[in-house]
């Protein structure tokens, strides 16, 4: 990471967007460090392109704030902004190459032709795109007009650079292929990457760091191993994977773990938030309880093969139905009774929002 | 949430400015497509009125020859509407899906070509074919087929058939002439969005072509059919120089009218009411026609 | 055959059947050549229909008499050279040809400007519904009551009759059509064209012109050229507007054909074809028609 004194810190405080009588963003409140991936996730409609809008200073906000190192530019227009945008459709310039497209934001900062030319080469070689140059846009393929439409938002180094879900149109293996490229490229330019998408695998595999949005709203924000493994909300939870929600009751309580009664078992969950009396909600991950255990036990319901692992849907015998993720070893069969054990267990709250609304 | 503050109440600054600059740059087109479309009409309108306050121009409409020309406009609007439906469904059909591909397009071309042509040249041409000593009558009196030159320029008197007046050979020949190419690309674009797929699936269910004009064909091109004669029908009823150069002498027809009463009899009001009262049949019409939701998004794309 | 082992009742079937197919064959057959006779028949008299008439008049403006008769007893040039000689034909010719430059640019300038407030403009849509409505009267109302009404209007404001009215005549009157040609591509470009460009740097003025522009200058070029036909060919409003000072090439033929026929006005007719085929197929080999 190459992190300067050009690198800023981007911040957003109490962002509001209102359409007429729809409220897109809530009062969003983020800060974004210097040379960090940061993705934005959350299902479609939350909010969350038309809070990177109002960063990229496409749309302004109702109320609340933008800071870019320290400087309120909520008022300032896109050209202004010391941020670009990788557009979800990318949005190439169809008259130009590939060369003008790249060189467009340096042409504007009035970099003279020659060293435009060096630096939009540069560019190009950085995506992986040599020798692209005098191609046009509409004759790459889906995969190559991301990264033009990447180096074209990177070539007069902006200190954010803002993507809204610009691997949506890929198939699956194309992205794949490319968020480690992004990943990548981020390394190289060590620029602020915020990324924008409602695919928490991308957000998984790719940020440093996540917020989690609904209805306008940040529900959580954390390191993705954090926001995965210790969900504080049943949405996130939810969301970030596939989740067994389960209704507890606490038993005792120590140095942030809880032991709960659930399903018909007895186990220990971790508790980072404050713990409730009596009635909680925990969540367990397929892949945490592991059959062959006897904390819980049941009844298999379903199998289904899924290539390296199986998943079966066990009704528990205290009533509650969990799915289970196991390697495949075709031993389970259906009406099987099974005994699990929980591996681990997380205490989560119903909450909205970080505020704890 | 203390860290608010809340600028709902202030018009932020750039979208107001791009608002009164968008304003500025409409300006200018409204500007004149209000000087010279609604002020005169609104000078039409008062000047039909005039002097002072009368109906007496209107109340005269009802004299002399004026309900039979404003009739026979309006009905030979509608025989030549016709006709250019007729022709342009067969020839827009097999251009759009029968056509081998590499033809269609210089095909379409040379048929909307006339669009481009002057129109008082364009009917003049006629003159040449129809004259008594035109194409035609040279053709028929060489092949002895006629002992002598028919009438066939400006000649007979309009027949009548129930409400509409049919045009003379000529006056049709040269509406037709002028007005089949607007047809044709209206046509043309509608009948190129039909799916021949659906033609196919028709046949194949064992409808002949009749079935399959009436039940494919019409309702998927209906909407660019009626879009085609909204744009040729009121040229045609309100057309002057087709008529001053092929209309018979017994035809005359209202923008002639309008026109005489402006340029010879410079009865200003008079003109005014006639133009008001044909305006306002025209846009009855109209109504009636843009009263389909197809016909408006066939508009929509003109 | 196998006639003798089918049963009686197919036996006593097939002569029947045999010839109930063969009539369906036949009758196939026969629709198959009306069919494609009726839609060749169509299409092969509409074009003869449509430039018959064209071809009779650029074959009768060969006559070396100025009243061709038909076949004509020669062939010359010569009333070509007359046309072209003419002072007052020319001198039609060039008004027109100029009236039609102006009309051209300024009406493609103004069709731009309206078909951004219609399709981009940052005004209420009740704005801009109004805006696009006012521009398309003369779409609606028939040429002759516009005409009167400009030709009313020009008169009881005194701005009286030449060509400046003619020029405006004509501008208002190519409006509708530069405005909706060059409306119908800009509504095709993606509105992130020009976010991506001020996102970039540029200012709007600086979007505008580097990518909105470019990707309107077919539509602009084909509203030039179409503008500039309809104003050449335009008569009925330049007929109301043009006083007697003006003269445009419609208006000098039209004045010719009421006088009569000739091979003079045979050879113009051809020439004043020639010119507006000429930008119609500048403007064919633009971009295929859509």
């Amino acid at each position: 990471m190459t992190s300067g004194s050009s690198q800023m810190t981007l911040r957003t405080d109490g962002l509001v967007k209102r359409f007429g009588d729809t409220t897109a963003v809530a009062g969003v409140s983020l800060a974004v460090e210097p040379g960090e991936f940061f993705a934005i996730v959350g299902p479609s409609g939350c909010g969350k392109t038309t809070t990177l809008r109002i960063l990229a200073g496409l749309e302004s906000p109702t109320a609340g704030e933008v800071e870019l190192a320290g400087r309120d530019v909520t008022d300032r227009p896109p050209r202004d902004r010391e941020t670009n945008l990788v557009f979800q459709d990318l949005v190439l310039f169809p008259h130009m190459t590939v060369a003008e497209n790249v060189g467009y934001g340096l042409a504007r900062d009035g970099v003279p032709e020659a060293t435009r030319r060096e630096q939009v080469e540069e560019m190009l070689e950085t995506v992986g795109l040599s020798g692209f140059g005098d191609r046009d846009p509409a004759s790459l393929s889906g995969g190559q007009r991301q990264r033009v439409a990447l180096a074209r938002a990177l070539a007069n180094e902006p200190s954010v650079l803002l993507l809204d879900e610009p691997l949506s149109s890929l198939d699956r293996t194309l992205r794949t292929e490319m968020r480690t490229e992004l990943r990548r490229i981020q390394r190289d330019v060590g620029t602020t990457f915020l990324y924008v998408t409602h695919d928490q695998e991308s957000a998984l595999s790719m940020a440093d760091r996540i917020a989690v949005m609904r209805d306008g709203r940040v529900v959580e924000s954390g390191s993705p191993s954090t926001l995965y493994n210790r969900p504080r909300t049943a949405f996130v939870a939810d969301f970030l994977g596939d989740a067994n929600l389960l209704t507890a009751t606490v038993q005792g309580r120590e140095n942030g773990r809880v032991t709960v009664e659930a399903g018909g078992g007895r186990f220990d969950a971790a508790a980072d938030t404050g713990v409730p009396d009596g009635s909680v909600t925990i969540v367990i991950r397929p892949e945490d309880l592991r059959p062959g255990g006897e904390t819980l036990s049941g009844t298999v319901r379903s199998v289904s093969y899924k290539g390296a692992h199986e998943e079966y849907g066990v009704a528990l015998d205290g009533g509650d139905s969990v799915r289970v993720r196991t390697r495949a070893d075709g031993d389970v069969t259906v009406g099987a009774t099974v005994g699990l054990d929980v591996l681990d267990a997380s205490l989560v709250t119903e909450a909205n929002t970080e505020d704890g609304e | 949430m203390s860290g608010l503050t809340d600028r709902s109440w202030w018009p932020s600054t750039p979208a107001a400015r791009g608002t009164v600059a968008d304003a500025g740059l409409a300006a200018l087109p409204t500007a004149l497509a209000v000087a010279l479309g609604v002020v005169p009409l609104g000078f039409l309108f008062v000047e039909s009125v005039s002097p002072p306050v009368t109906l007496t121009n209107y109340a005269a409409l009802g004299g002399s020859v004026y309900p039979d020309v404003m009739l026979r406009s309006l009905g030979i609007g509608v025989v030549i509407t016709g006709i250019c439906l007729t022709v342009a469904y067969p020839v827009t059909y097999w251009l759009a899906h029968r056509c081998p591909a590499r033809y269609r397009l210089a095909l379409l071309v040379s048929f909307t070509l006339p669009l481009w042509l002057n129109y008082v040249v364009l009917n003049y041409t006629w003159v040449w074919i129809l004259a008594e000593n035109g194409l035609v009558n040279v053709l028929l009196t060489e092949t002895g087929l006629a002992d002598r030159p028919l009438d066939l320029l400006r000649g007979g008197a309009s027949v009548v058939v129930g409400p509409f007046a049919l045009p003379s050979l000529s006056l049709g020949l040269g509406f037709v002439h002028i007005y089949l190419p607007y047809v044709l690309l209206t046509m043309y674009v509608s009948m190129e969005r039909l799916d021949y797929r659906q033609v196919e699936a028709a046949r194949d269910l064992g409808a002949g072509p009749v079935r399959v004009f009436r039940d494919i064909i019409v309702p998927e091109t209906y909407g660019g059919a009626v879009a085609g004669a909204l744009i040729v029908y009121a040229r045609i009823a309100g057309a002057f120089a087709t008529p001053q150069i092929l209309a018979a002498p017994s035809e005359q027809l209202i923008a002639q009218v309008i026109t005489a009463q402006f340029y010879d009899v410079l009865n200003y009001p008079f003109a005014a009411a006639l133009s008001v009262a044909f305006l306002a049949i025209v846009l009855v019409g109209f109504g009636i026609g843009a009263l389909s939701s197809d016909v408006r998004a066939e508009l929509g794309r003109w | 055959m196998g006639e003798r082992r089918s049963p009686p009742t197919a036996e006593h079937e097939q002569p029947a059947g045999r010839i109930e197919r063969s009539v369906d064959r036949l009758h196939g057959g026969l629709a198959a050549v009306v069919n494609g006779g009726f839609f060749r028949v169509t299409v092969v008299s509409t074009a003869v229909f449509l430039y018959l008439p064209v071809v009779v008049v650029a074959y009768l403006s060969l006559s070396p008499g100025s009243q061709p008769s038909i076949p004509l007893d020669g062939a010359t040039l010569r009333w070509y050279g007359e046309v072209l000689t003419d002072t007052r034909f020319v001198r039609s010719l060039a008004t027109s040809t100029a009236v039609g430059a102006v009309t051209a640019v300024a009406g493609t300038g103004l069709g731009l400007l309206a078909a951004r407030t219609i399709v981009r403009g940052r005004l209420p849509g009740w704005v801009r519904a109004g805006v696009a409505m006012t521009v398309a009267i003369p779409l609606f109302v028939p040429t002759v009551v516009v005409a009167v009404g400009i030709g009313i209007a020009a008169g009881r404001v005194g701005l009286g009759f030449g060509l400046g009215p003619v020029l405006a005549g004509h501008l208002y009157w190519v409006l509708p059509f530069s405005t909706f040609l060059i409306a119908s591509r800009y509504a095709t470009l993606d509105d992130g064209l020009v976010e991506a460009a001020h996102d970039l740097g540029a200012d709007g003025p600086t979007a505008f012109r580097t990518v909105t522009l470019p990707l309107l200058w077919p539509a602009l070029v084909a509203s030039v050229l179409f503008a500039f036909a309809l104003s050449f060919n335009e008569f009925l409003i330049t007929f109301f507007l043009a006083g007697s000072g003006v003269t445009t090439m419609p208006l000098e033929i039209y004045g010719k054909v009421r006088i009569g026929a000739t091979t003079f006005l045979n050879a113009a007719s051809v020439l004043v074809l020639l010119i507006s085929g000429a930008v119609a197929a500048a403007a064919a080999s633009l971009e295929p028609p859509t």
